[in-house]
């Protein structure tokens, strides 16, 4: 028979369990499960089984394979009104790809703060049939380690669509590179 | 994790004993710190290297050099125990440890228009290291929201080394006023000329204004902006010929002008395009920035793209083209600024020239894009 405290714990445990499950912070994707989306269902683009989507990112569909710290990518639509914080207003009407690419640049700049971001090439890209960019960055943190980025950039029907790659040089960018660029393939938008 | 900074900081402040400060009277001095400042000090390393590790040095050693030069010549005693260097941010600010390392951002070096400028910015970061003004700090936690900004513009985690950093956030009105005063008196001592001191913080608040959001900025830090150009202002006029000394702005200019179009291209990168116009707007635009000024406006105003600026940028491209043709980007934002103006064979013209001048550089692809979509266009009509 449990005592009056030990059944205080169990419940405790599963009251515990019971919150956890409700909240999970990563989900792995099974097989059959590859095929993900944002929350808003905006977009959908195939996932690789056993890596792990982070739920708590709400803005994006986020997935690694490893860690966040070892590989990330990570699939937005930007706000329709304000896509880039670095503008102060809409973005203008009928942007060209460069536009959008240096607006991108300088809100990426923003969002990291002062880390010395250097963009290493800029080329045109096809995203979902619609010409885009891809950009190739890389910053070093704090104890020099060496991180590289990829982003794609889009502009469909008014929408502009983030697709990015983030994973220290070392071992992991290379590594994992061949995988995102399927995941970009994959990237499908609801409205193409 | 604003929260948890401010949270060290103060616990950081409870832990400080209070001791009294004497300052540093040479460089013989340093070797004599007590515990509290010997803590700043290693604080102050642990950021050095950090920022070393972050690649955020600029590493141009002959303007580290000329730093350094200025530097020694403003406190001849403490010559290699304070360290200058240029720090990679393009935005309005220098800072100085504890431990004496001092970092001026290319940002501050190119805005500013002659030595005896930069010596009047050295003279203040200076005084900050000699009269202790880390240790004697007394406001962290008053300071936590600057604490933060700092972390934001220094782009380190600094949470182990926060003991330094209100060097970068801007030190207590009382230390600020400190600094200006005492530097003001070591760069006349030094033989500048007392009235750049003023003309520099005038050069700099043309642009802290046009930067419009809140930061620790060198020029817009405590006290407000205003009140320490007057507070120069009523030094300078204690003096008999405040134009007279070193101003040295030819050599400045020839060792500072590399500098300039790289702060251009990181503040157009980083979307201060108010910034890029506010520093190119000039009269004196073609002595400062003899090349590419007009190129960067240009550019500038037609990605900020408010009303008007898209012919603003024509106009300036067109006739910065008329006194440098065989420059190329010019041809390429005006081709931009045509094609949305629906003037197609006008874009046509400007983006055929661009790839004749620069056909090898990474927006050509880009450009063979718009021309297909021009030609595309030109066919329908």
């Amino acid at each position: 028979m449990l005592r009056k405290d030990n059944l205080f714990r169990a419940l405790l445990v599963m009251m515990l369990a019971v919150v956890m499950a409700g909240c999970q912070q990563w989900t792995r994707i099974d097989e059959g499960k590859n095929i993900q989306s944002d929350n808003e269902g905006t977009f959908e683009v195939e996932v690789p089984t056993y890596w792990v989507r982070h739920n708590f990112d709400r803005e994006a569909l986020a997935v690694t394979k490893d860690s966040p710290e070892l590989q990330m990518a990570r699939f937005m639509r930007r706000n329709t009104d304000k896509p880039f914080n670095s503008l102060e207003g809409k973005l203008p009407e009928s942007p060209l790809v460069t536009d959008l690419a240096d607006y991108y640049l300088a809100d990426l700049k923003e969002r990291m703060g002062g880390i010395e971001v250097e963009k290493l090439a800029l080329t045109p890209a096809t995203l979902a049939g619609e010409t885009g960019f891809r950009m190739e960055l890389r910053f070093f943190t704090e104890r020099g380690l060496e991180m590289k980025q990829v982003a794609y950039g889009v502009l469909i029907d008014g929408a502009f669509y983030e697709l990015f790659y983030q994973a220290p040089n070392l071992i992991y960018f290379e590594r994992d590179l061949p995988t995102f660029e399927q995941m970009v393939e994959s990237f499908k938008p609801k409205s193409a | 994790m604003r929260m948890l900074i401010s949270l060290v900081a103060l616990l950081v402040l409870v832990g400080c004993k209070s001791t009294e400060i004497n300052s540093f009277t040479s460089g013989a001095d340093v070797q004599q710190l007590t515990e509290g400042e010997d803590r700043l000090w290693y604080g102050s390393d642990q950021l050095d290297k950090a920022l070393r590790k972050a690649r955020q040095l600029h590493k141009n050693d002959e303007l580290n050099a000329y730093l350094q030069q200025i530097n020694d010549r403003l406190f001849p005693e403490f010559k290699g125990k304070i360290r200058v260097r240029a720090h990679k941010a393009p935005y309005l600010n220098a800072f100085a440890l504890a431990n004496g390392s001092i970092y001026v951002n290319l940002g501050l070096i190119s805005t500013l228009e002659n030595e005896a400028q930069l010596a009047a910015v050295l003279a203040h970061e200076g005084i900050h290291f000699v009269e202790k003004h880390s240790a004697r700090q007394r406001a962290f936690a008053q300071n936590s929201a600057g604490l933060a900004v700092a972390v934001t513009l220094l782009g380190v985690p600094l949470a182990g080394e926060l003991i330094a950093m209100e060097a970068i956030s801007g030190y207590s009105r009382e230390h600020e006023l400190e600094a200006d005063n005492l530097g003001y008196q070591r760069m006349v001592k030094a033989g500048y000329s007392p009235a750049e001191s003023v003309k520099a913080f005038e050069a700099l608040a043309r642009e802290a204004k046009a930067a419009a959001k809140e930061g620790p900025f060198f020029f817009s830090s405590h006290p407000k902006l205003q009140q320490r150009i007057e507070n120069f202002n009523a030094l300078i006029s204690t003096e008999d010929n405040p134009e007279q000394g070193i101003v040295a702005t030819d050599d400045y200019h020839q060792r500072v002008e590399p500098v300039r179009a790289f702060v251009l291209r990181k503040k157009l990168d980083a979307g201060q395009y108010a910034e890029v116009i506010a520093s190119l707007e000039r009269e004196n635009l073609e002595q400062i920035y003899p090349v590419y000024g007009d190129h960067f406006l240009g550019e500038a105003l037609y990605l900020r793209n408010e009303e008007g600026d898209l012919n603003r940028a024509a106009e300036v491209l067109t006739s910065a083209l008329k006194k440098h043709p065989a420059e190329a980007d010019p041809h390429r934002v005006l081709g931009m600024i045509y094609m949305k103006q629906g003037e197609l064979d006008s874009a046509r013209l400007s983006f055929e020239k661009y790839l004749e001048l620069n056909q090898d550089s990474e927006r050509a692809a880009f450009v063979q894009l718009y021309l297909a979509d021009l030609d595309k266009k030109i066919d329908k009509e």
